[in-house]
């Protein structure tokens, strides 16, 4: 079902991802080859940028909460636009991230078209 | 801590690095680059970490000859200068920096040498500055002559072709001039080839 994410959620995980300090940032080996086979005129580090200004939008942004994950945490996934520097046009990619119980580490699970 | 970061087991994993041409029609090359991961013994998934993207970006960064995106940052730290700043100090847009520094984009190939001079300490930041100003110095005094004893529509034709002629360095060889930053003011030199005398050129040397 779909739902606001809420602000504080989305503030917290931007923020993390922004600083990208080790050890708060863990990337499934899966959406970081999804990343890379996107464009190949973009860094690795590009994705953290990318994933923290589509929770930097203003205004409402809407996504789906999971609560079957098997680690713990507060999940959503939500879809935006993007344009990879090669490319003509705009893409939806869809991701799914996790904020751990601490607030201090996120999970990235997916990030496809 | 978390229960889910206290079980995962530190491994190392080869990840693949596109590296796209530097000419145009190249091909996209792979190479395999190691770095440490995180396995999660329960359901087999791996995990990288901000510490393997750094060594990834580098390893892409160093086959296309120029920084990765943590070195941009470094060098942008160690300058102590916000984005706004070294924007300014490069003559970039400020959002072009920023999707240098974080990534998003790799930087352009002929800003790179320059950056590489300032991350080498091959040069510094007040010479940059220096010729920053210089430039600006050069295109304000040349709108100051071509505003004051030019016809105001060829000055407006002329002046928009000596900015951009001044942006590739070209006006002060074309117009004959040379800038003293540090009295701040424009002297006439004499032209480094020869050049045809015209109306336009003998009026901005009575100027100066």
């Amino acid at each position: 079902m779909r739902t606001a994410i809420p602000g504080q959620w989305r503030k917290a995980v931007s923020a993390i991802l922004h600083a990208a300090q080790r050890g708060t940032i863990l990337v499934r080996q899966r959406p970081r080859n999804d990343w890379r086979n996107l464009d190949s005129q973009h860094f690795d580090a590009g994705l953290y940028a990318v994933l923290a200004d589509a929770l930097d939008v203003s205004g409402v942004l809407h996504g789906k909460k999971h609560t079957d994950m098997d680690e713990e945490g507060e999940c959503y996934s939500f879809t935006f636009r993007y344009r990879p520097p090669s490319a003509k046009g705009e893409l939806d990619l869809y991701t799914k991230i996790n904020l751990m119980p601490d607030g201090q580490v996120v999970i990235v699970y997916s990030v496809h078209t | 801590m978390n229960a889910f970061t206290d079980r995962l087991v530190p491994i190392e994993v080869e990840e693949p690095v596109d590296i796209p041409p530097t000419t145009p029609g190249g091909q996209v090359r792979t190479i395999l680059v190691k770095v440490p991961a995180m396995k999660d013994p329960k359901d087999g998934e791996i995990y990288l970490g901000a510490d393997a993207t750094a060594i990834l970006d580098k390893a892409k960064a160093r086959h296309l000859g120029v920084l990765a995106p943590q070195e941009l940052a470094e060098l942008r730290k160690r300058l102590d200068l916000t984005q706004k700043e070294i924007a300014e100090v490069l003559q970039i847009g400020e959002k072009t920096w920023s999707c240098w520094e974080n990534g998003r984009e790799i930087v352009s190939r002929s800003l790179n040498l320059l950056l590489l001079s300032l991350y080498e300490g091959k040069i510094n930041l007040p010479w940059l500055r220096a010729k920053l100003g210089e430039n600006k110095q050069l295109v304000s005094a040349m709108w100051m002559v071509l505003r004051i004893r030019m016809i105001p529509t060829v000055a407006s034709v002329t002046a928009h072709s000596i900015v951009a002629e001044s942006a590739s360095g070209n006006f002060s060889r074309m117009a004959g001039f040379t800038v003293a930053p540090t009295r701040g003011c424009v002297t006439p030199a004499p032209p480094r080839f020869p050049m045809r005398p015209n109306a336009n050129y003998e009026e901005m040397l009575r100027c100066a």
